[in-house]
């Protein structure tokens, strides 16, 4: 008797790939599709989880774009604060697919945001990156021109990229009723307010979130037929749902859907692969090692293991720990991970 | 008596050389001047006899020691018992905030053209940065007794015909328009340093230019720099004079003695 499991190496089994491996890293958890050359220009976007790629990224030395540079001088602590050198441009943290295809079409001038400037404390944000300048600006007017010039910036980092790597984060949203435009944060939590008949809330189901990031993948590829992308799924656990269900229920399909998300896309394009750090990360092997105390930061270690089987997949010798001095501009409490997480804000709603 | 002890590195050489003259003028005003070039004072300690200076372990040149002793007398000096501590010549900063400039147009301070803008509060925070990095060593913190900074001065105007790199930034300082920047520089910078007990004591307004930079004529150094032998190109022009140290030196005494000081505001230059 013959049968297709008979000749199936040990990473295909349960008992051997993960029971059995103990504490050990799972280094063939991921056999990339293909190499990123470290002189591929890579743009960066995605959850508060994608700092952390990004900043590994750049430490291993690969070509990780910026085109809202500070002078080197400036701490990255400092710098972090105002949304500086957290991705390749300072839209501050992308958690939907819809935002990441709104922002590229608004960059290219084919849309523009419904409500582009929220008020708190007669200060003026931009609803589509309010945490990059947590004090706010002066005058909305100011805050259209800061965007005009950031909007610069994303034609140049998306123009001119041939990588792209993006980690999924939600799938629920806040949506302008009218228009659809899509906001980070929910009005109300950093700045703004919330009105429900102006605003609601939309969980994304997987054939939207697909939809979007085809979108995106296909406004990209008719610039440069070239480009490629790497797709993770952020670990971290939504910090709150509004979706009515057990926030860890909600969890489970917001993950579900970016997780299927990422395995279609990977299955239709050669040119899409996943990195599994959802998995690392997630994995019973771990035995929930990765988190911090709350149970939703992930830990330093957890970021390292993740971060250093990426390159060890990619050929990289991953730098020394600690070969940089580690970014202090932490909001939002995630202790050890070290990332600006706006989505941590919805903490100060929590009973 | 007042007794004063000035710290610094090549700076120290405009105050020193006009003590010699001034001290007449002020009977019951000890100065002593401690210190050495750049690197050489990065070398120095201060002990837990207050004795700051060259000890045993310090990284540096016999040359350089040498040099010290040439300079100063001695390797190090007491620090004991003195009623004040400048540190003169102090790079505060103003480079990096220059260079910051160059890039950045900054929301209500400068609008010249630059090719992108930085919001106030970023800016503000940038510079606070820059400030509490230029600050003294943190060993200074807990001394015991008034410490006053003395920041190293502005170019003077004939820097804008230099062609040196350094120069680059200040070239562009009048045309931009700089004044509303710098002054709120050194309003975060007094901020920054106040918070570790530091006053403030900048070159006197009468030493600037309406544009805001040093007048050429305490940038004309002479051919023999008194006998202290410290560094002296002809294109000098970073470094002043006699003259200049005369007008400082009485700014700092003045201000230790509780007189109004005239610190200059930079919003009233033109162009600011």
């Amino acid at each position: 008797m013959t049968s297709p499991y008979a000749d199936l190496p040990p990473r295909a089994f349960w008992r051997s790939a993960v029971a059995g491996r103990g504490g050990a890293d799972p280094v063939d958890l991921w056999q990339p599709k293909f190499a990123i050359s470290p002189q591929a220009r890579i743009v960066t976007a995605g959850s508060c989880f994608a700092q952390h790629v990004g900043r590994a990224l750049k430490q291993a030395g690969f070509a990780v774009m910026d085109t809202e540079p500070l002078p080197a001088e400036i701490p990255d602590a400092v710098a972090q604060r105002f949304g500086y050198r957290l991705y390749s441009a300072r839209y501050g943290n992308i958690y939907t697919a819809r935002q990441l295809w709104q922002l590229i079409r608004e960059a290219r001038g084919k849309m523009t945001p419904a409500l582009p400037v929220w008020q708190r404390d007669g200060r003026f944000f931009d609803a589509q990156r309010p945490g990059v300048e947590p004090d706010g600006l002066d005058s909305p007017d100011l805050v259209l021109a800061h965007r005009a010039e950031h909007l610069a910036a994303v034609r140049q980092a998306f123009g001119r990229a041939e990588v792209l790597v993006f980690t999924f984060g939600l799938t629920e949203a806040w949506l302008h009723r009218e228009t659809g435009t899509v906001y980070p944060t929910a009005p109300g939590t950093v700045a703004g307010d919330f009105d429900p008949e102006v605003f609601a809330f939309h969980n994304f189901d997987m054939a939207e979130v697909l939809a979007d990031f085809e979108r995106v993948r296909s406004l990209l590829r008719a610039r440069n037929p070239d480009m490629r992308f790497l797709v993770t799924v952020s670990p971290v656990p939504l910090t709150a749902t509004a979706s009515g269900q057990h926030v860890e229920v909600a969890t489970a399909y917001s993950k579900a859907v970016l997780r299927a998300v990422c395995g279609t896309l990977v299955a239709r394009h050669d040119d899409v692969d996943y990195f599994p750090s959802y998995e690392i990360i997630t994995s019973q092997a771990a035995r929930g090692q990765f988190y911090d105390a709350n149970l939703r930061n992930v830990t330093e270690r957890g970021v390292e293991t993740a971060m250093r089987l990426f390159l060890q997949a990619q050929g990289i010798t991953p730098p020394l720990t600690g070969a940089e001095p580690p970014a202090t501009g932490t909001r939002g409490g995630e202790r050890g991970a070290e990332v600006v997480c706006e989505d941590a804000l919805l903490e100060a709603f929590a009973r | 008596m007042m007794r004063l002890v000035i710290l610094g590195n090549s700076h120290i050489a405009a105050p020193r050389l006009a003590w010699a003259e001034l001290a007449e003028r002020h009977p019951g005003v000890e100065i002593r001047f401690f210190g050495g070039l750049q690197t050489v004072l990065a070398a120095m300690t201060l002990d837990a006899q207050g004795q700051f200076g060259l000890h045993a372990g310090a990284q540096i040149s016999d040359h350089d020691r040498a040099k010290t002793l040439d300079l100063f007398g001695a390797l190090s000096i007491d620090l004991s018992g003195i009623d004040a501590l400048a540190f003169c010549g102090l790079d505060w900063g103003i480079d990096e905030i220059l260079a910051l400039t160059d890039g950045f147009d900054i929301d209500g301070l400068i609008e010249s053209g630059a090719p992108r803008h930085l919001s106030a509060r970023a800016f503000d925070a940038f510079a606070r940065d820059v400030a509490l990095r230029s600050l003294p060593d943190a060993v200074w913190q807990d001394w015991n007794g008034r410490k006053i900074l003395m920041p190293r001065p502005l170019p003077p105007t004939r820097v804008q015909d230099s062609d040196s790199d350094w120069a680059e930034a200040w070239r562009r300082v009048t045309p931009r328009g700089m004044g509303r920047v710098m002054q709120r520089y050194r309003d975060l910078f007094a901020e920054g340093a106040a918070a570790q007990g530091y006053a403030l004591c900048y070159q006197p307004a009468a030493t600037l230019t309406a544009q805001g930079l040093t007048e050429d004529r305490f940038n004309q150094l002479p051919p023999k720099f008194g006998n202290l032998k410290l560094p002296r190109r002809a294109d000098d022009r970073v470094h002043m004079n006699a003259g200049f140290g005369a007008l400082w030196l009485d700014s700092l005494i003045d201000q230790l003695a509780n007189a109004a000081t005239d610190e200059p505001t930079l919003t009233e230059i033109t162009g600011g």
